[in-house]
């Protein structure tokens, strides 16, 4: 029933933004920063700012609740990104850790941007505005001292976005703002309360 | 099958609603009637879930609204696009989809008789087509409970008469119905029930046909002591007594008479 219902949500997504979703979509198979710029405008036009101006209303006149949408969406977003990887990733390498490596670093970099971009929203705020933001703090958080333990360690280059200098801390660190962006949506003041 | 108790909402320490009350049969059509702003959408909002209550209580077939319930409620929203760049197909594969008790026959019988485009994108509809198209899916989705937001908004007056026969008959089927409208002389041959609302407040609740033998329609003089005065129709009052006097209001009367209130004024007098 859940996948008959995550099925039509993707379909609307898909046909009401079928350009966006056909230009960045193409975008992504170019691997390194071009898919990382993929990825930060899909994480913020996928859900975020049907939010900002209200058009996520829409599916809550209809049996659906914000939990939903939410998860559907990011799911939506993952599989896109980790698909495009999929997709390109023989012609980049060969390596195996390579290519977990780096399916991790872009599936972390997809659930922080879009839980900071829609922990915006929800906040009355711009996504891509605090997106940014964010890029920019990261970049300069994450510029000094180093990951190994010594006079110069930096731990927040270990879950830093952009540095990921551990991938399954940066991961845990991007569960953790996933649910307080999923907590700030489905909580919120307006909308379904569930 | 619908019964709302207490209902409270404030935007921004504005209250929108302050007390909002009442209960829609099976097989009942409640007529939700008062100005602009009083609060008549934002009650259904508040059903649907799209704005969260900040206190009352909400009960579906007895029992609390859970978020299991939006299976068996169906909306005609104010805002009527809902999916602009999405065809008709596409409603009619989502409301399909996500209402079990979809009733596929209704919908093609429907979509037959008014001509409506399927492969036309939402947007492209008139406003009067896309209220129709609404009204269809709303009445397909096999919901127990409609919420109506003013449902024969900008339709022909023959398609409203048969809009509005629809509407009766689906409630005939033991259905619960909310209408939320303006045209409260349209109401008065379909709906059973009014619930006044004015302030966020819902300030007369009744049968249709109990509001019409409760109150009068009198002159000044007329007004005797066991008479409730409740408000101006032009010239006249309206009054709320068991006794034989004036003649009776029409549900117009009723609702004019309770939203004026008691203070006449005239603009032109310095």
């Amino acid at each position: 029933m859940y996948i008959k219902r995550m099925e039509i949500v993707w379909e609307k997504l898909l046909k009401e933004k079928l350009g966006v979703f056909f230009i960045f979509t193409l975008l992504l198979l170019i691997p390194n920063s071009i898919r990382l710029l993929s990825i930060f405008f899909l994480a913020n036009l996928i859900l975020p700012s049907d939010v900002k101006q209200k058009r996520d209303i829409s599916f809550y006149y209809l049996p659906f609740s914000k939990g939903e949408i939410f998860l559907y969406t990011l799911a939506l977003l993952l599989l896109l990104v980790t698909s495009a990887h999929f997709l390109t990733f023989g012609f980049i390498s060969n390596s195996l850790y390579y290519f977990l490596n780096s399916l991790l670093y872009i599936t972390n970099f997809a659930i922080i941007i879009f839980s900071i971009s829609m922990l915006a929203v929800s906040n009355g705020l711009d996504n891509f505005g605090i997106t940014i933001i964010f890029l920019i703090i990261d970049s300069i958080l994450s510029h000094f001292g180093s990951i190994t333990l010594d006079k110069n360690f930096n731990p927040y280059k270990l879950i830093s976005i952009t540095v990921q200098g551990n991938k399954f801390l940066t991961l845990l660190f991007a569960f953790v703002i996933l649910y307080f962006a999923f907590k700030a949506y489905v909580g919120g003041d307006t909308y379904v309360e569930n | 099958m619908l019964k709302i108790n207490s209902l409270r909402k404030k935007f921004n320490d504005k209250f929108i609603l302050t007390n909002v009350s009442f209960e829609i049969k099976p097989g009942e059509i409640l007529a939700l009637v008062g100005p602009n702003g009083a609060g008549k959408t934002t009650t259904i909002n508040c059903i649907t879930g799209i704005v969260k209550k900040d206190e009352g209580e909400i009960f579906i077939m007895e029992q609390p609204l859970q978020k299991k319930d939006k299976i068996k409620i169906a909306v005609v929203p104010e805002e009527r696009n809902i999916f602009p760049k999405l065809s008709g197909e596409d409603y009619r594969k989502i409301w399909s989809n996500v209402y079990p008790k979809w009733d596929e026959n209704i919908f093609e019988k429907l979509i037959n008789k008014y001509n409506l485009p399927l492969s036309e994108k939402f947007d492209k509809y008139s406003i009067g087509m896309k209220t129709l198209f609404l009204v269809i899916l709303a009445v397909s989705s096999g919901a127990e409970i409609l919420l109506l937001d003013e449902p024969t908004q900008h339709l022909d007056p023959t398609v409203r008469l048969e809009i509005m026969n629809l509407i009766r008959e689906y409630a005939d089927l033991g259905k619960s119905i909310l209408v939320s409208s303006h045209e409260i002389f349209e109401l008065e041959e379909y709906a059973d029930s009014i619930a006044i609302i004015k302030n966020g407040k819902i300030i007369f609740y009744n049968g249709i046909d109990s509001a019409k033998e409760q109150h009068r329609v009198v002159e000044d003089s007329s007004v005797t002591k066991e008479s409730e005065i409740i408000g101006l129709i032009g010239k006249k009052l309206l009054v709320k007594t068991e006794q034989n006097i004036g003649r009776f209001p029409n549900l117009n009367e009723i609702v004019v008479g309770y939203l004026s209130g008691k203070i006449r004024e005239n603009i032109f007098e310095n």
